[in-house]
């Protein structure tokens, strides 16, 4: 049985998680789009706003709020959710720089955002 | 082991393949494509079969005088100067044909295909050319691709997309990919269709602008380039650049030089580390591959003059 000592633990762990997966992705953009001679792209230079938006903002909501936490299958759902959307704009970016397409990025888009539905439609069952 | 652990190895494991297939699939793995259409008829092709061998024998019958900056033969003479603008070394081949189908292209390995790719001098090898510099890079990117009136994609990058078209008489134009199909290119005797861009300057106006340029043209970079000064003469031109000796050139200032050389129309072809030019089998500029190292990079395909 969790209480709400372990609730917060949790949250202290998933904020402290998605902001070193913001920051790394930040060091990882910053020194990627260094080396691509002044070729940009928003896909690499967003890279940090997926783990940001999508896993630290709501969770710093939800516990502001004070509403329940999600179970850990749907807080697992909704991290390979992040991560996929992440890796997807992160070859995107890369693919873009380089002045190049691929056919497969679009099926990261799609699965990053089915896990992202399915976690936040299982959430709301939860609730 | 737990549901949510059992979920997160499969899943990691399946993601992590899934992202080395895709990596490897648009860097690595070598594809070889189908052609969509070819413009000439049977007929024609024989007959411009043994018109080629026609033309070989009279080549080989003449004695072409060539020295480390120049070249001249029957209907072909090139000339190969060195400019230092911008604080960027430009090497310009000014060419003059008789025949407008002596600029022609060539693909690496002969193929057309993605990740198929050999170096500039590599590729020159295996024609009777005497210049060449790289091509658009065609594999890496959507876009039109016809090569010697031979249509080989016809799926279109984007409606802006900027193509730069040479008809058999030899003129250049440059032409959006939503104002015209592919098909309709290769119906109207288009020979060569290149998809990179942007166009430089057309009817002898610079078509960049450089307030508009996104941060890609506003760099410098190595280039390469193609133009059109009037009929039958044309200059390629290849820009070093990401060193210390020669900070290459934005698209503006690349439009500019191109201007000065009195250019009616010209295009940016695939820039970058694939800058090269290749003249009687030495190459003349120095190509930034991988940064700032100074060696010739494979590409997809040239165009190239013989």
């Amino acid at each position: 049985m969790y209480t709400s000592v372990d609730n917060r633990a949790n949250d202290i762990r998933g904020i402290k998680g998605y902001t070193a997966m913001s920051v790394f992705c930040i060091v990882f953009s910053t020194v990627y789009e260094y080396f691509s001679h002044g070729v940009y792209s928003p896909f690499m230079i967003g890279l940090c706003l997926f783990p940001l938006i999508l896993g630290v903002v709501p969770m710093i909501l939800r516990r502001r709020v004070g509403l329940k936490p999600a179970s850990l299958m749907n807080r697992t759902i909704r991290m390979w959710g992040i991560i996929t959307l992440t890796v997807a704009s992160c070859l995107t970016g890369v693919f873009a720089i380089y002045g190049t397409v691929s056919a497969f990025t679009i099926y990261f888009w799609i699965m990053g955002a089915l896990l992202m539905i399915t976690s936040i439609v299982a959430y709301l069952k939860e609730v | 082991m737990k549901a949510n652990k059992r979920f997160s190895l499969i899943y990691g494991i399946f993601l992590l393949a899934f992202t080395l297939f895709t990596v490897l699939e648009t860097f690595v793995i070598p594809q070889t494509y189908q052609v969509v259409a070819e413009a000439a008829t049977e007929t024609e092709v024989v007959e411009q079969a043994e018109y080629v061998v026609e033309d070989e024998d009279e080549t080989a019958s003449e004695t072409a005088q060539i020295t480390d900056t120049s070249y001249e033969a029957d209907g072909i003479s090139i000339k190969i100067s060195t400019y230092y603008e911008y604080d960027t070394v430009i090497y310009v081949a000014d060419i003059l044909l008789d025949d407008p189908s002596n600029l022609s292209t060539a693909f690496a390995y002969n193929t057309y295909g993605k990740n198929i790719t050999d170096t500039t001098s590599s590729i020159l090898e295996t024609t009777s050319g005497i210049l060449a510099i790289n091509g658009d890079y065609y594999s890496a990117r959507r876009g039109y691709v016809i090569r010697n009136g031979v249509l080989y994609s016809e799926s279109s990058a984007e409606s802006d997309q900027e193509d730069l078209v040479i008809w058999a008489d030899g003129t250049m134009e440059v032409i959006k990919e939503g104002d015209v199909t592919a098909k309709e290119l290769l119906e109207q005797g288009a020979q060569q269709v290149f998809c990179f861009g942007p166009g430089l300057i057309e009817n002898g106006e610079i078509a960049v602008d450089e307030n508009d340029e996104v941060s890609k043209s506003m760099s410098s970079n190595p280039r390469t380039a193609i133009g059109q000064i009037s009929d039958n003469h044309y200059v390629m031109v290849v820009s070093d650049g990401r060193t210390d000796e020669s900070r290459g050139l934005s698209l503006y200032e690349l439009a500019e030089f191109m201007t000065s050389l009195g250019c009616e129309t010209a295009y940016n072809l695939d820039g970058g580390g694939s800058s090269t030019m290749v003249f009687n089998g030495t190459v003349i500029n120095k190509p930034t591959t991988n940064g700032h190292h100074i060696k010739e990079r494979s590409v997809s395909d040239i165009v190239y003059i013989g």
